[in-house]
């Protein structure tokens, strides 16, 4: 059934953004082990090429309070993703955590299964 | 003189007879008409068939501007001749090759090489455009029309001209189509414009008139289903199957939840605010101010529209939505700027939402992926984690604390890796159920 909140119970429906799932959620980063930074890699990738990883998070989430941007999720990537703290997992920044990266413009879904998957331009 | 308009008007009436039915122009619906009213929706049926203006009609046309006390109705009506009628322009930007490697010569406001590989391609709207038909250009310059020639009014037009119209705004980043019903096609198009950091856009208002955005427009085209389907058959130009236009924003709200109102142009707005433009207490941070508007929707782009459930049943947002993303900005410097939402605009009742959610860094583009799940929503989200300028507040971050490795923090700007948001349909920001006022 559509709609529904995980304990079952029926969700409302004035609400658009909470009706869209755009008020609870997390961000997740691709991190990886691999020391080899993105930008270098997709240099040198050729088509098929795989990084294995995992979907990570920072401590922030959104809590629906406005606050200066200081206090924004767009730092967490400079951090060890959480409960990775000591480990290898880095998040895939363009270029590691001190220099900046290439511009990451157009992302476009994979339209067809099973290519759930989602593509970038940098 | 007079006499003469009068029996223009008389040969343009002629057509309509009391009871006729006409397809005025911005609906399919027909209407009685009787009396005056056929004298006066025949000019505008006549004014409408400019649209296709032969030598004649303009001629006609600048005689009727003339009689109407318009100063200069050579410009007037070279105004309109210039295809500014939304559709009306038949030739291309895009070109098949590099004008540099084509052999067909290179006309200023002409299609270059058109040899596209993969089919033919035919504009559908071009910036700059303008809406005759329903937008506040045609009802204001019409009716003042109309009024000069059955009232002898000797009010001058062109004051109308440019201070009026719905037009579209560029430059075009992000658009999609979708069946508004089983009769029109509606092309909803972002556009990416900077304001005051740039180029001022006409405003746009929203919240009942009273508040203005210049900036980035998102603004949608209806075209008839049947004669869009039809279009590549023939030269025509899209004008033939524009059916209406707009604003897909009438209503807005801010991060907090407030209806966006007026900016307070000697101190802190304090409520309403459209908080990419301000600090945490209100004040105006953005490096330029707006002339003609109270507020800079600053560079949408790649927007991205969403269907209702394209992933299958139940799956997917709940509501066709257009999301779009404020991009960059420049900020005068200080410690409690905001940052850059997106804005989602739920279509069906043109309203825009500013979302908090993806986080505040500014985004080129979000789409959203199959979350595989009734009760999810993923998307995946590009670009830039912070292009404020040249002056950002870095030492107010470092100041709360230190990185994990105990070194500074670097300003955020592209610094992030590929990322998504996974969202949970039907919760507050707390995670618990949301519920109307009293329901609890």
């Amino acid at each position: 059934m559509p709609n529904l909140y995980v304990t079952g119970s029926p969700a409302p429906a004035s609400d658009f953004l909470a009706r869209n799932g755009l008020r609870y959620g997390q961000i997740y980063g691709f991190a990886t082990e691999l020391a080899t930074h993105r930008d270098t890699f997709h240099i040198n990738a050729t088509n098929g090429a795989k990084v294995s990883g995992k979907w990570l998070r920072g401590p922030w989430r959104w809590n629906g309070t406005v606050l200066p941007f200081i206090y924004d999720g767009s730092w967490d990537f400079q951090n060890q993703p959480v409960g990775y703290f000591g480990t290898n997992y880095t998040f895939w920044n363009g270029r590691g955590k001190n220099t900046r990266g290439a511009k990451m413009e157009h992302n476009s879904p994979g339209m067809l299964p099973p290519n759930f998957i989602f593509c970038f331009s940098l | 003189m007079k006499w003469t308009l009068k029996a223009v008007l008389i040969i343009i009436s002629a057509p309509l007879a009391n009871g006729s039915k006409v397809r005025t122009c911005n609906a399919t619906k027909v209407k009685p008409l009787q009396g005056e009213a056929i004298k006066r929706v025949s000019i505008y049926w006549y004014i409408d068939s400019l649209l296709f203006l032969t030598a004649f009609i303009t001629w006609m046309m600048e005689q009727l501007l003339q009689l109407a006390g318009v100063a200069n109705p050579s410009a007037f009506v070279q105004l309109i001749n210039s295809g500014f009628t939304i559709g009306a322009n038949t030739e291309l930007i895009p070109e098949a090759t590099d004008a540099l490697y084509s052999n067909v010569t290179v006309v200023d406001g002409k299609s270059g090489d058109t040899a596209f590989p993969f089919g033919k391609m035919k504009p559908l709207a071009t910036v700059g455009e303008y809406d005759i038909c329903t937008g506040t250009f045609s009802r204001k310059i019409l009716a003042q029309l109309v009024e000069m020639i059955l009232d002898d009014c000797s009010n001058n037009l062109f004051p109308l001209i440019f201070f009026a119209g719905d037009n579209i705004v560029g430059v075009p980043d992000g658009m999609g189509a979708y069946l508004l019903d089983d009769e029109t096609v509606r092309v909803v198009v972002n556009s990416e414009s900077y304001g005051p950091l740039d180029f001022e856009s006409r405003p746009y208002y929203v919240n009942g008139g009273s508040v203005s955005f210049t900036g980035s427009h998102i603004q949608y085209v209806d075209y008839d289903r049947f004669r869009l389907s039809n279009l590549m058959e023939s030269n025509a130009p899209a004008a033939k199957a524009f059916k209406s236009s707009g604003s897909a924003i009438v209503t807005s709200y801010n991060l907090r939840g407030q209806l966006v109102g007026k900016r307070n142009a000697t101190g802190p707005t304090e409520t309403g605010a459209h908080d990419s433009n301000v600090d945490i207490n209100g004040n105006y941070v953005v490096v330029s101010t707006p002339s003609k508007a109270d507020w800079l929707m600053q560079s949408l782009c790649s927007a991205h529209l969403e269907i209702r459930h394209q992933w299958g049943p139940g799956i997917g947002v709940e509501d066709t939505l257009f999301m779009a993303n404020e991009e960059w900005i420049r900020y005068t410097n200080n410690n409690d700027v905001i940052g850059l939402p997106a804005h989602v605009v739920d279509l069906k009742t043109k309203t825009s939402y500013a979302v908090g959610a993806f986080s505040l860094g500014g985004f080129e583009k979000i789409v959203e992926l199959n979350p595989q799940h009734e009760q999810y929503v993923i998307f995946s989200l590009a670009g830039y984690n912070g292009p404020f300028g040249n002056t950002f507040p870095l030492a107010a971050k470092n100041a709360m604390g230190k990185r994990d490795d105990g070194t500074n923090y670097l300003w955020a700007n592209d610094i992030h890796p590929a990322r998504i948001y996974v969202g949970v349909k039907g919760k507050m920001e707390d995670g618990t159920l949301f519920r109307k006022k009293g329901s609890m």
